[in-house]
């Protein structure tokens, strides 16, 4: 009886140490998500206040029933947010009828502007599709980090993976601003921004990058040995064109494939890291198939180990490595960003998927 | 847009009368520790603590203005992390009956001062706690772990004290008979 509760006093005493141990900046992130929720769900419940309303009036009189009908929407400015779904089925729907939806689970995007005249959104990190009502007298603008994409009735998916932003348009068309520059980007194209300098200037329009440009099927081996010198260029630029373009149309398998020709073909060009990155994310998230995500992103490291990816794929590798069951490895990786990154942004993630208390 | 999230901000008074009037956001930042200890302790797995904490304090927001003690607050949003919870747990058992639930490896969060022995015993006392039925775990977490009395336990899980009593010896006698089968 007395070992019994000898061992029940240890589990009490044990159990004190069970703690998420938020940091002072945890917290306020999740005060400010706190906020962004009320709203959406004040504005959520304003809206079916509205619309309840309205069917009242339409019960009580045509005209009277007219005007509310058309004032409910303006008013209420609905941006009824389904925070609360699963993955890809996270919904933002604007009052106009346009959508944003978040197509990776840790996507964020948020409603920073709403009126008549303007729309603003922000994807904070992950990947969004947008589908935006046609209206001209609006400009509806979705800014990701330093690029700000402007819309006129269109769909597209916009991507931030470090600190490059990926376009693509299914529909429409849509203008990309960066510090430098500026492109229109139309149905069927799609890019990665601000582009890479060594391709900003290939077509001669300055500010107006090739990657822009319709992506062209990728070209065979000796294709790309004939075109000497610049070419060699195109064709990376055109393969992780095509990848991109396979990829945000739904066909990763085959996106995949091109990012391997890539690699393999082009090792030494500039993109070689962003492509073994994106790898890496494609087999992690879409194709279920961590072990090689995680070789993905340990080539993007070594491809680049001071780079702009460096962080994000180390701390992507050591999600990779635990979802493929290899916890020492993990472990391991995860004890390599704490010493290469002690104040890296992913530290909590890495910490907890390399198993480190 | 800024006019708008000012006149969305929830008001709360917890001091009525006093010159300062915290809003919800004072709240959340003063219990939000407590209640993700509560929500881990309690069996949420460390991915899922962010989500049942706005959980909590979403579903806190409507009924916290109506409470008239300002130190019921923290009772409250327990009754509510519980709740919460019970809900999570149930959930995951299904899908683990369906076979859906693929993170059964259980991780425990644990601050960095605890000693491997505490890390080992709490791994193993948390991978019993999986097996015993939903009720069982609450009340026996509740008490044990997280040093609530009988009566505490009983309007926590809304059920009766002798109800209580009997989950949490429930839940002693399974962790004693799987403890010390090891």
């Amino acid at each position: 009886m007395s070992d019994g509760q000898d061992l029940m006093r240890r589990i009490a005493s044990a159990g004190r140490h069970v703690d998420p141990c938020l940091s002072d900046r945890d917290v306020e992130r999740l005060v400010a998500a706190a906020l962004r929720q009320r709203q959406r769900r004040a504005m959520t419940l304003r809206a079916v206040l509205a619309a309840g309303a309205a069917v009242s009036l339409a019960l009580a009189g045509g005209l009277i029933f007219r005007r509310a009908v058309r004032r409910a929407p303006l008013e209420v400015a609905a941006a009824s947010a389904t925070g609360q779904a699963p993955l890809a089925q996270r919904i933002l729907r604007l009052s106009d009828g346009s959508t944003a939806v978040a197509l990776d689970p840790e996507t964020e995007i948020e409603l920073v502007d709403e009126h008549p005249d303007r729309v603003g959104l922000s994807l904070v990190r992950g990947r969004g599709r947008f589908e935006v009502t046609p209206r001209p007298t609006r400009t509806f603008q979705v800014r990701a980090g330093d690029v700000t994409v402007t819309v006129v009735g269109t769909v597209f998916t916009v991507e931030r993976v470090a600190d490059r932003v990926g376009v693509g348009v299914q529909r429409g068309t849509v203008r990309v601003d960066w510090a430098a520059g500026s492109a229109l980007v139309r149905a069927g194209q799609s890019g990665w921004y601000p582009p890479l300098v060594t391709t900003a200037s290939v077509d001669g329009s300055p500010g107006t990058p090739k990657t822009a440009h319709p992506p062209r099927a990728p070209r065979g081996k000796a294709a790309s040995r004939a075109s000497a010198g610049a070419d060699e260029g195109g064709a990376a630029a055109d393969l992780l064109l095509a990848a991109d373009r396979a990829r945000l149309a739904g066909h990763a398998e085959e996106g995949a494939d091109v990012l391997r020709k890539l690699l393999r073909e082009h090792a030494d060009d500039p993109r070689a890291p962003l492509a073994a990155f994106t790898l890496g994310r494609l087999l992690l998230m879409e194709l279920a198939r961590p072990a090689e995500a995680a070789a993905s992103f340990a080539q993007a490291r070594r491809l680049s180990p001071n780079g702009a990816f460096a962080e994000d794929a180390l701390a992507r590798e050591v999600e990779a490595l635990n979802k493929a069951g290899l916890a020492a490895e993990a472990r391991a990786r995860a004890e390599e960003y704490q010493r290469v990154y002690p104040n890296g942004q992913r530290m909590a993630t890495v910490r907890a998927a390399g198993g480190i208390k | 847009m800024r006019k708008a999230e000012r006149s969305q901000k929830v008001v709360l008074r917890l001091v009525p009368g006093a010159g300062h009037t915290p809003t919800l956001d004072d709240v959340y930042r003063r219990y939000c520790r407590y209640v993700g200890a509560v929500i881990l302790r309690l069996g949420a797995r460390p991915a899922e603590v962010d989500d049942l904490i706005q959980d909590v304090f979403v579903e806190a927001t409507a009924g916290i203005a109506r409470l008239r003690e300002p130190e019921a607050i923290k009772g409250w949003l327990a009754t509510i992390a519980v709740r919460t919870v019970r809900r999570r747990l149930r959930v995951r058992r299904t899908w683990r009956l369906l076979g859906l639930d693929r993170d059964a490896a259980n991780t425990v969060l644990v601050d960095p001062r605890a000693s491997p022995a505490d890390r080992i015993l709490l791994r193993a006392v948390y991978q019993v706690l999986d097996e015993m039925p939903v009720q069982d775990r609450l009340a026996f977490t509740l008490h044990t772990i997280e040093g609530e009395t009988m009566e505490a336990v009983a309007k926590l899980c809304g059920c009766t004290m002798a109800t209580a009593k009997r989950r949490v010896s429930r839940g002693q006698r399974l962790i004693e008979q799987r403890l010390s089968d090891e």
